[in-house]
């Protein structure tokens, strides 16, 4: 009976070493979005964002800049500049500068996160078209906590299905892997208001390439057969069998599911890849007129056709910069794989001078009350 | 023998063994084949260690059917004499405890890396060696019910990581083989290894209440392993990229770590704060069988206590001593492999060899006289 009650009072103390490390949330600076940007000397520079608990000041969020040489560097920097402890773990967002990325790769950068288990792997990536700081001071007293808001638009447009989003993980993966390179929302302030503007494309040593506007985006979540919830297009229907001015001849559409099939042969050391697409999709608009009644079956030629066009277009212009958002070396080496072995160092060399072939099936499943 | 009045349920038996192999080894198991040079054929390997350690542990059964009565520990003695005897029970010994210590400081290191950075070690420790003192003083009784509590309460573990399915590109896979065969062969002494703590029927076949369902009991338990193996595997493959399995120590807790839940973010701290029961089922039944060891070894029933207390307390020692880094886990690891192939799977064989000759002698006097 002794014996238990001691043994019981010794591992109840055993739990007071939990106090030894306490941190009050008013006392700590929680960072939920980091920045890191080149300025005007190519110097690095490092901006943090968190948030104010305190009820006595206006603003709810409070900004550090400093100048350092690593993130961890950056961390000491912001500590000198804060009135707590600097909180680490819970950063929802990283803003890499376009200036940035044209002359490094971010993901040395980001080591101290990715080692860190304590940190957590589900921040976003970012790249900022223009100076990073433009984020930070961008116009925020009707919105809310800055760290917080852009989070909000990031989550909303990815459920929207409009772009992709990958977290730290993923992005880390997609700019390591042989096969594939990665893709980042893209964001810039248009008069102090902050608004994501597409994807950027980076090249597999982690350079800038180029960017795909919001319209575009899509079309690469289709190859990429990257479904959230739905994917809308909008497409111009370039058909001469639309007699319609040029302004009206367009259709939306929302597509529910995509079914994708690809072929890779290997003719002469030269990469073919046969696309087929089946898309399942609603119609959501049509601008101009066409005899369904008559011609059933004409609208799904169009947008079929059409989206084959734009696809098509993607696809080069990801093959002009020796870049592969789609993904198609995953095919390349599961169908090919001694072929693969013999290019794999040198991919997206070979990805930009192969034949990618595209066709498209379109299932309407819902065109809406009216013809 | 009078004293094993306790008898081991089927079920008992089966959670025993398949607790024991499940242990450190499903954390690192991806990106140990990986860079052994298995590459994504890996989870190929893992099917045909699995039929070596079916073998193995029909071997095992089959050199204890002859032998219905006795323990491991009470057979060698019968078969090599006394001397040689106490230097093979000396061996085990040694074997299991080091078995038991590993896996001992693995979890410690392992709670100090991921969930307690900041906390001293040898606390963590003593926190830990409070409830495997409790159950491994009770003896095989307990063990065997502490067996089936973990496999309940820890029943929702493996299937958590089903979230992190999503996403995942299914052709990383493809093609199978793509290497040919040889750096499948090269990994299965490996994977084998995974599924030590099946020669803990060594010692639990005399306990055991139907010894008929031996071996069905140990073909469940292997294949439970094997799934939930190659299940974390594939998952691994699958959602992680190649770059990743390479430098990444815990692909399975990095599996965890992408799952995301509006009102949790880091799962993980979870899964591991409750593997930590799944690793204490490992050090325990080890623990025991080197206790149990001591007893053979000095003749005397009650050198146990004094013997674990004084272990236990040797592990603090280490704890409060040394430095941990992940390269004397490494080491050790390496360690334990070879001495889990000589244990595990050498022995068995060539005590099950030794045994049939041995038998046949024996029966071969007893005719002529």
């Amino acid at each position: 009976m002794k014996m238990k009650l001691v043994s019981c009072l010794i591992s109840l103390c055993l739990l007071l070493s939990g106090c030894g490390d306490q941190l009050y949330l008013e006392r700590s600076d929680i960072i939920l979005m980091l920045g890191i940007d080149l300025d005007k000397n190519n110097d690095l520079i490092f901006f943090a964002s968190t948030p104010v608990f305190n009820t006595e000041v206006k603003k709810n969020y409070h900004v550090m800049k400093v100048k350092a040489k690593s993130l961890r560097e950056a961390r000491y920097q912001f500590n000198a500049l804060s009135q707590g402890t600097i909180v680490k773990g819970k950063i929802q967002t990283i803003l890499v500068g376009k200036k940035f990325l044209q002359q490094r790769n971010v993901l040395p950068y980001l080591d101290v996160i990715i080692r860190d288990p304590k940190d957590d792997l589900n921040s976003k990536i970012v790249m900022v078209d223009g100076p990073v700081e433009d984020i930070f001071n961008s116009k925020m007293d009707d919105k809310g906590r800055l760290g917080v808001v852009i989070r909000n638009m990031l989550d909303n447009l990815f459920l929207s299905g409009v772009i992709i989003s990958p977290n730290l993980q993923q992005f880390n993966a997609s700019q390591l892997e042989k096969r594939f390179t990665p893709m980042i929302p893209e964001m810039k302030t248009i008069n102090k208001n902050v608004k994501i503007t597409g994807s950027a494309l980076l090249s597999h040593n982690g350079l800038y390439q180029t960017s795909l506007n919001l319209i575009e985006n899509p079309l690469a979540l289709i190859l990429q057969d990257f479904l959230t919830n739905q994917i809308p297009v909008s497409l111009p229907i370039s058909s001469s069998r639309i007699h319609e001015k040029k302004e009206l001849s367009r259709l939306s559409i929302a597509i529910k599911g995509v079914r994708k099939k690809v072929k890779t042969n290997v003719i002469n050391g030269q990469f073919h890849f046969d696309i087929h697409l089946t898309v399942f999709a609603d119609l959501v608009e049509r601008m101009f007129y066409l005899d369904t009644a008559n011609h059933p079956t004409e609208i799904k030629k169009l947008i079929a056709d059409q989206l084959n066009i734009e696809v098509t277009r993607l696809i080069k212009k990801t093959q002009k910069h020796k870049i592969d958002p789609i993904a198609l070396g995953v095919f390349a080496r599961a169908q090919q794989y001694k072929n693969w072995k013999k290019v794999e160092d040198n991919w997206f060399e070979t990805f930009s001078k192969a034949k990618v072939n595209i066709t498209t099936d379109i299932v309407l499943i819902n065109t809406g009350v009216i013809h | 023998m009078a004293k094993k009045s306790f008898q081991l349920s089927f079920s008992q038996y089966v959670f025993l063994i398949y607790k024991t192999q499940i242990g450190v080894g499903v954390l690192t198991i991806p990106h140990d084949i990986f860079i052994e040079g298995g590459g994504s054929d890996g989870w190929i390997a893992i099917i045909l260690g699995w039929i070596i350690t079916n073998a193995v542990s029909f071997l095992i059964l089959n050199t204890m059917k002859n032998h219905p009565n006795d323990t491991l520990f009470d057979l060698i003695p019968k078969y090599f004499g006394r001397w040689l005897g106490k230097v093979i029970i000396f061996g085990w010994f040694l074997y299991v405890l080091f078995a038991a210590s590993f896996s001992f400081l693995y979890s410690v290191f392992l709670i100090k890396v991921w969930v307690l950075p900041n906390t001293n070690p040898l606390l963590i420790g003593l926190l830990f060696i409070i409830p495997i003192y409790q159950i491994t003083r009770k003896g095989i009784p307990m063990i065997s019910r502490f067996a089936q509590f973990t496999f309940l309460i820890t029943l929702w573990m493996i299937p958590t990581l089903f979230f992190s399915i999503k996403n995942g590109i299914w052709l990383n896979l493809l093609p199978l083989v793509r290497d040919g065969w040889m750096p499948i062969f090269k990994v299965i002494p490996m994977t084998s290894l995974s599924f030590l703590g099946f020669e803990l029927a060594f010692f639990l076949y005399p306990y055991l209440k139907n010894k008929k369902d031996a071996y069905k009991g140990i073909l469940i338990s292997n294949t439970m392993t094997a799934c939930v193996l190659i299940f974390v595997t594939i998952l691994s493959y699958i959602r992680l990229s190649d770059s990743e399995l390479v430098y990444d120590l815990w692909p399975t807790l990095d599996l965890l770590k992408l799952i995301r839940f509006p009102f949790l973010e880091r799962l993980e701290i979870i899964f591991i704060s409750g593997y930590i029961i799944i690793l204490f089922m490992t050090v325990i039944p080890y623990l025991f069988i080197a206790l149990d060891g001591s007893r053979y070894l000095t003749n005397r029933r009650s050198i146990t206590q004094p013997a674990l207390i004084i272990i236990l307390l040797g592990w603090l020692g280490i704890l409060y001593s040394s430095q941990f880094e992940i390269e004397n886990i490494v080491h050790l690891k390496k360690w334990l492999s070879n001495s889990g192939k000589f244990f595990g799977f050498i022995f068995p064989i060539c005590l099950w060899l030794y045994g049939k000759i041995f038998l046949a002698i024996k029966k071969e006097r007893l005719d002529i006289q």
